[in-house]
């Protein structure tokens, strides 16, 4: 059985995050999405809301998540992957943001990774295609960026997962950073062959996925043993609402508008043996607090089956 | 390039009448009214659109009589003289996905049928469908449908395969219109500028709708990402049946304003080739268009002169230009360029045609550089 994990968000609680941890055991979690990027919302990035939690230095930040690390330990939850803060670059914002996301914010959450000696986490890409004129262009933003972490992740062997996003017009949603998995295979062993080592890997976003109609079979095909770590959820194809697989349908033949039977088989062609990690907290908020328990364990339920799936032969 | 609206384009989808259906009645014969009809109005018809059928007639025509009329359409197109044939599989009911063997024997048996022409296959692409879903598949993913016309090119002697990029199916599959164009440079012969909602499979015009202020597809990218691949195909706008239901008062403007959106992208996309193509320019206008001209081709031979109908400006310089009456054009070489850097094209176009230059005019529009 592969491991199965879900994000900490709305889960774990910094009061009590053995309360938290127990939860995810009993529902019969075995490992985590640490959810760094609960502590510097998105939102509030973008408004230029910094909090000051990043401000703590790496040794307060050591004894803040402590508490944390042993309730993961005591509850035998292994924290496999975190989520950085994102975005880390805004387009317009002043200089000064942008080098205290980069600067501070990355080299912390780094610092962070390390110590809850987790060994994967997730950044998104810089948007600038638009801005700069090309993906390659905005690929180049993202690579120094990465440049600057890279060394980090080398001497602490953690592997700097990039994952693929969407871009919105008009409401509708299509292919952001690394959606193109040749360019993303390729830039993953360019960077891996500089280092000498694996600093850098993929996060496959099924959802995203989903929303910007990707072909599953090729594009896990393509990058294969470089997926590191998933982010599990499903949608309707039209909004990103990380709600359970299996949840949305688009014909009346009722069956699931998502192609996860080409995702599990994909997943055991390249033989795929990581966790299946759900980023499904806001399902925690469209089903009643009370049912939160029965909804954890549906999303371990889901875990168990596409394990099975994809470990058959 | 071209620009191709519903008169040059040879549908035969129009000719799927009832006898035509039941083989009563020849499609090509059909065909051929057609052609002779709009030749006297649009000269020649160089793309051709072979028939497909809807779920309907896949549900109650025999499979044999359908492949037989989509062969006879195509033959029908060749012998008509059709340079090109847009060809999309004939019968896919849009509910189930595409499959791919049956797909790639398709077209080789059409390159077969062609094999002794110098007739261009379209392929257009095509999102594949998993339960309701508009997905990529080898008709949509970039790489696999590079893949997918490059192998049909090797397996055909006389590589008649290009791409018909419709850029209604690749915002469906969500995808980046400018990459897609950029990895498929070499292929894409034909472009098919619609957009949609990008959630339900319908081909609007370019700029017909707007939503939190912007266009539904971002045809400033498209347009940029067209120019710098320097595509030299030609431009689909024939945005299929609903025309044909419009009232018939009002098909003259419609058209009309269809072909004027056709020469926007065409004048846009080639502008800068145009420019480039010849070796002595001069403009035409003096000012803020003349200055932003001087700069994007600042590393460029400059224009001879520039020239303005305001006379109090000649004799005076503008942006490194001396500037002239437009009577001056009058001595240029036949082969010198006139571009015209101002917002009134029409007008001045109509200038240049009253004094009878010989002179090639390109217009510089600085919206999309």
């Amino acid at each position: 059985m592969l491991d199965i994990g879900v994000q900490t968000k709305g889960v774990v609680k910094d009061e009590n995050p053995s309360e938290g941890f127990n939860k995810l055991k009993a529902a019969g979690f075995t490992a985590c999405d640490f959810s760094l990027n609960a502590y510097l919302y998105n939102k509030k990035i973008y408004a230029g809301e910094l909090n000051d939690f990043f401000d703590k230095s790496v040794e307060e930040l050591k004894a803040y998540f402590t508490p944390h690390k042993h309730a993961a330990q005591a509850a035998d939850i292994r924290i496999n992957q975190m989520h950085m803060p994102y975005p880390i670059y805004v387009p317009g914002a002043p200089k000064a943001t942008n080098d205290y996301l980069q600067n501070v914010v990355a080299q912390k959450s780094m610092e962070i990774c390390k110590f809850l000696e987790c060994p994967y986490i997730v950044i998104h890409g810089f948007k600038l295609a638009d801005k700069l004129g090309g993906e390659e262009a905005e690929w180049e933003k993202t690579a120094q960026f990465i440049d600057t972490i890279a060394p980090f992740a080398a001497e602490s062997n953690i592997t700097i997962c990039i994952e693929n996003l969407y871009n919105n017009r008009a409401g509708h949603l299509t292919e952001g950073p690394c959606c193109d998995p040749i360019k993303a295979a390729k830039r993953i062993d360019d960077f891996n062959n500089r280092y000498k080592a694996e600093v850098l890997g993929f996060c496959f976003d099924i959802g995203h996925g989903n929303l910007v109609h990707l072909d599953f079979d090729f594009f896990l095909h393509t990058l294969g043993r470089r997926i590191k770590v998933l982010h599990l959820h499903d949608n309707d194809g039209v909004r990103d609402l990380h709600q359970v697989p299996f949840t949305f349908t688009k014909t009346r033949d009722n069956t699931s508008s998502t192609n996860w039977p080409a995702f599990i088989k994909a997943m055991r062609d390249i033989g795929y043996k990581g966790i299946l990690s759900f980023e499904t907290a806001p399902v925690l908020d469209s089903f009643p607090k009370e049912l939160s328990e029965e909804v954890l364990n549906l999303i371990a339920g889901v875990g168990r089956y596409l394990s099975v799936q994809i470990l058959s032969s | 390039m071209k620009v191709i609206t519903s008169s040059e384009l040879l549908d035969y989808n129009r000719f799927k009448t009832p006898p035509v259906m039941d083989g009563e009645e020849a499609i090509h014969f059909l065909a051929e009214e057609y052609i002779k009809k709009s030749i006297a109005r649009v000269k020649e018809i160089t793309l051709a659109k072979s028939v497909c059928f809807q779920e309907y007639e896949i549900k109650t025509r025999p499979r044999v009589a359908l492949e037989r009329l989509f062969k006879e359409s195509i033959i029908s197109a060749k012998n008509l003289g059709c340079k090109a044939i847009l060809i999309e599989p004939y019968i896919w009911d849009k509910k189930s996905s595409l499959k791919k063997e049956e797909t790639t024997r398709m077209y080789l048996d059409i390159a077969e049928l062609l094999k002794d022409t110098d007739v261009t296959i379209f392929i257009k692409n095509q999102y594949d469908i998993y339960n309701g879903s508009y997905n990529r598949g080898f008709l949509s993913d970039a790489y696999q449908l590079k893949d997918f016309i490059k192998k049909l090119n090797r397996a055909s002697a006389n590589k008649p395969f290009k791409l018909a990029l419709d850029t209604g199916v690749a915002n469906l599959c969500g995808q980046s219109i400018p990459e897609l164009i950029n990895t498929l440079k070499e292929e894409i012969g034909l472009i098919i500028p619609v957009e949609n909602n990008g959630q339900e499979d319908s081909s609007a015009l370019p700029f017909s709708n707007y939503t939190n202020g912007v266009t539904w597809i971002n045809w400033t990218a498209v347009i940029k990402a067209l120019r710098k691949i320097e595509f030299d195909g030609d431009i689909l706008l024939a945005p299929g049946e609903p025309q044909w239901n419009i009232p018939a008062i009002i098909k003259p403007a419609l058209s009309k304003h269809i072909r004027e959106i056709g020469q926007y992208f065409q004048s846009l996309i080639s502008m800068e080739t145009q420019i480039r193509k010849y070796e002595s320019k001069v403009l035409f206008g003096a000012g803020n268009m003349c200055r932003i001209y001087m700069e994007y081709f600042s590393t460029e031979k400059p224009p001879l002169f520039t020239c303005d109908n305001n006379s109090a400006r000649w004799g005076q310089t503008a942006y490194g230009l001396e500037i002239k009456n437009p009577k001056s054009l009058k001595d240029l070489p036949p082969d010198t360029a006139i571009i015209i850097c101002n917002m009134y094209y029409d007008e001045i176009r109509i200038q240049l045609k009253s004094m009878n230059l010989p002179n090639p005019v390109v217009i510089f529009n600085d919206e999309i550089l």
